[in-house]
C-alpha cells in the first residue's frame, strides 16, 4: 500500500505565485498536471486509496464528499487543515475530478483564471470558512462536521441534507462560529430531518435564517455548552417564524 | 461570544461592574511532545455564586477553541480548577481559553448581594448554560514550539540561491530565508565550517544578525501573517530581557537582535580569543 504524498509547503507557495503568469496557467488547461515530483513529502499514516478518482462524481457532491471523507478517514484534524495534502490532491490524485467539476480554466471560459484556480486549487488561509470553501477540503469537512456514528449504517444521513442545497454547509453553516460545534449542527440537521414538510420550500431562506438565528443566542450564551437537544429545542420554539418564510 | 462592550440580562461578575469583588484566572501551559496540558486556577470572591456552586446549581467551564481545525471544546468542573489536555494532533495556530461559571440547570429569582445598584431589587430567572461569571481569556499558538524557541531556526532558515551572486533575504516566509549564492551555500553547509560550532558566534554575529535586523525593521508589517514574526513576537512580549525594549522605537532594534541571539558579538569576539589563545600554546 502506497503512502499519500504531499506538497512542500515552498512548492505550494511557487504553484501560487504562479498563477500571476500566464505561461504556467496553461498547465490546468491540459488534461495532466505537470509538477516537479521533487517536491513532495510522504505522510506516514495515511494511505492511498488506488480506485477513489473512479468513485468521484462532479455532478454529485454528497457521493464524492462520502468517497473523499472514507478515504481519508485517519487524517487528524491538523492534517485535514494543512493546505498541502489539499493542494497536492487537487493537482495530482484527484486533478481529473477538479477538472471536471471547476471546468472553466480547463475549458478557456473564466474570466479571470488565476482568481479561479487559487480560488478553488488552494486555501487562503486556514480559516474555518476557507477550509469549507474548498473544492475537496471543504466536503471532507462538511462530512467530519455531520457524520454521526451513533446512526450505525446510517451514519451519513445527516450529512445528506447538508449537500442538499450548494451552499449550505459551505456558506452559510460555515460562515459562523456556529458551524464549528458538531452538536449544534448535528441539532439542526436533525430538526431539518424530523421536520422535513417544513423545509420542502424555500430551504436556503430557511436554513440562512436558523443558522443566523441561533449564532444571535450565541452572542449571550456558549453554545458549545449544549448538546443537539438544546438547539432542536430552540428550532422548535420558532416553528412558526420558520415556517412564515416565503410567504409574503 | 465576545466579553467586551457586553450587557448581559442579569448581573455578571466580571463584566464591567456588574457585580463587585476581585475575579480572575491562573492559567499554565506545559508542552509536551504529543500534548498540551493545560491547569487553570479560578479565584473569585462571591458568596451567592459560590453557594450555586456548591449547591451543584452552576459549575466552572473553560471553552477552547481552535479556527484553524475548527476545534471546540468545552471542559467542566465543580471545583475552582479545571486540567486538560489537548493533542498536538487536533490544534494548529491560535488555541483560544476562555473560562466561565455557567449554571447547570434552571434557576429561578436569582440576584446578587455584591451586584451594582442598577440591579438591586431585581431577581432574574438565569436558564441552563447562562454566564454567572467571566473570568477571563487566554490564548497559545500551537504553531509555535515554545521549548525551542531560543533557538535560531525556529525563526530563520539559510537556504541556497542559484539565481544571485549576492546574499538575498526573504521575509515573506514562514521563517527568514537568507538565500546564499550556490558558491557560498556550499561552504556554509561543509561539515568543516557550517556544522563545527565553534563558528557558529561566527555566523550568528554576521549572516544571522544582519538578518535579523532587517526582518526587525520590517517587523510590524509582517508580525500578523509570518510565523518568524510570530515566535519573534512571543519572546518580546514574555521574556524578561525585553521587557523596557519596545520594538516600536526603532533605536531599539540594534539590542533587541542582539538580546535574541543572545550577545552574538561578545561570543564571536570571545570564541577568537578562545582560538588565539589555544594558537599560542601550540
Amino acid at each position: 500500500m502506497m503512502k499519500q504524498l504531499i506538497f512542500r509547503e515552498k512548492y505550494v507557495q511557487l504553484l501560487k505565485e504562479r498563477l500571476s503568469h500566464e505561461e504556467y496557467l496553461k498547465h490546468y488547461s491540459s488534461k495532466d498536471f505537470i509538477y516537479d515530483k521533487r517536491q513532495v513529502l510522504t505522510l506516514p499514516n495515511i494511505d492511498t486509496t488506488t480506485d477513489l478518482l473512479s468513485k468521484l462524481d462532479a455532478n454529485d457532491d454528497y457521493k464524492t464528499a462520502i468517497s473523499i471523507y472514507e478515504a481519508y478517514k485517519n487524517l487528524a484534524p491538523i492534517q485535514a487543515s494543512d493546505e498541502r495534502i489539499w493542494v497536492y490532491l487537487a493537482h495530482v490524485d484527484l486533478y481529473p475530478y477538479m477538472i471536471e467539476r471547476r471546468p472553466e480554466v480547463f475549458k478557456g471560459s473564466s474570466s479571470n483564471p488565476s482568481k479561479y484556480i487559487l480560488d478553488h486549487w488552494f486555501l487562503s488561509s486556514t480559516s474555518q470558512s476557507s477550509l469549507l470553501r474548498h473544492s475537496l477540503a471543504g466536503l471532507w469537512w462538511a462530512v467530519f462536521l455531520s457524520i454521526d456514528e451513533t446512526r450505525g449504517e446510517n451514519k451519513y444521513n445527516l450529512t445528506k441534507i447538508l449537500f442538499r442545497q450548494i451552499d449550505f454547509a459551505t456558506r452559510t453553516l460555515g460562515t459562523y462560529k456556529l458551524g464549528r460545534h458538531k452538536e449544534a449542527v448535528l441539532g439542526i440537521l436533525e430538526f431539518i430531518e424530523e421536520n422535513g414538510d417544513l423545509f420542502k420550500r424555500k430551504f436556503e431562506d430557511k436554513t440562512r435564517f436558523i443558522t443566523k438565528y441561533l449564532n444571535f443566542i450565541g452572542g449571550l450564551k456558549p453554545l458549545s455548552y449544549y448538546d443537539r437537544y438544546f438547539f432542536k429545542s430552540e428550532l422548535e420554539k420558532i416553528r412558526e417564524k420558520i415556517s412564515s418564510i416565503g410567504t409574503i | 461570544m465576545r466579553f467586551n462592550n457586553i450587557s448581559f440580562p442579569h448581573p455578571v461578575m466580571g463584566i464591567s461592574d456588574d457585580i463587585s469583588g476581585d475575579i480572575s484566572i491562573n492559567p499554565r501551559i506545559v508542552s509536551g511532545l504529543d500534548n498540551y496540558d493545560i491547569y487553570i486556577e479560578f479565584f473569585f470572591d462571591n458568596y451567592d455564586i459560590d453557594l450555586l456552586i456548591q449547591g451543584y446549581q452552576a459549575e466552572f467551564i473553560c471553552e477552547v477553541t481552535c479556527s484553524d481545525t475548527l476545534y471546540r471544546k468545552i471542559i467542566k468542573s465543580p471545583k475552582p480548577i479545571i486540567e486538560l489536555c489537548i493533542s498536538r494532533k487536533e490544534v494548529k495556530g491560535r488555541v483560544d481559553f476562555t473560562c466561565l461559571v455557567v449554571s447547570r440547570q434552571f434557576i429561578s429569582n436569582y440576584s446578587n448581594a455584591a451586584s451594582h445598584i442598577d440591579y438591586r431589587g431585581f431577581n432574574f430567572d438565569i436558564d441552563p448554560g447562562e454566564v454567572l461569571a467571566y473570568f477571563g481569556e487566554f490564548w497559545f499558538n500551537a504553531d509555535i514550539r515554545y521549548e525551542k524557541l531560543k533557538a535560531v531556526s525556529s525563526f530563520m532558515d539559510i537556504v541556497e540561491n542559484k539565481e544571485s551572486e549576492y546574499t538575498n533575504f526573504d521575509l515573506k516566509k514562514n521563517k527568514i530565508e537568507v538565500q546564499l549564492p550556490t558558491l557560498d551555500y556550499k561552504i556554509f553547509s561543509s561539515d568543516s565550517i557550517g556544522k563545527e560550532s565553534k563558528y557558529a558566534s561566527g555566523f550568528h554575529s554576521s549572516i544571522v544578525l544582519n538578518a535579523l535586523i532587517i526582518a526587525l525593521y520590517n517587523f510590524e508589517d509582517h508580525k500578523e501573517e509570518y510565523q518568524w514574526a510570530k515566535v519573534i513576537d512571543y519572546r518580546l512580549k514574555n521574556e524578561k530581557e525585553f521587557e523596557s525594549l519596545g520594538i516600536a522605537e526603532k533605536e531599539n532594534i540594534p539590542e533587541i537582535a542582539q538580546r535574541l541571539l543572545g550577545n552574538p558579538f561578545h561570543r564571536f569576539l570571545e570564541t577568537l580569543e578562545i582560538i588565539v589563545n589555544s594558537g599560542k600554546e601550540d
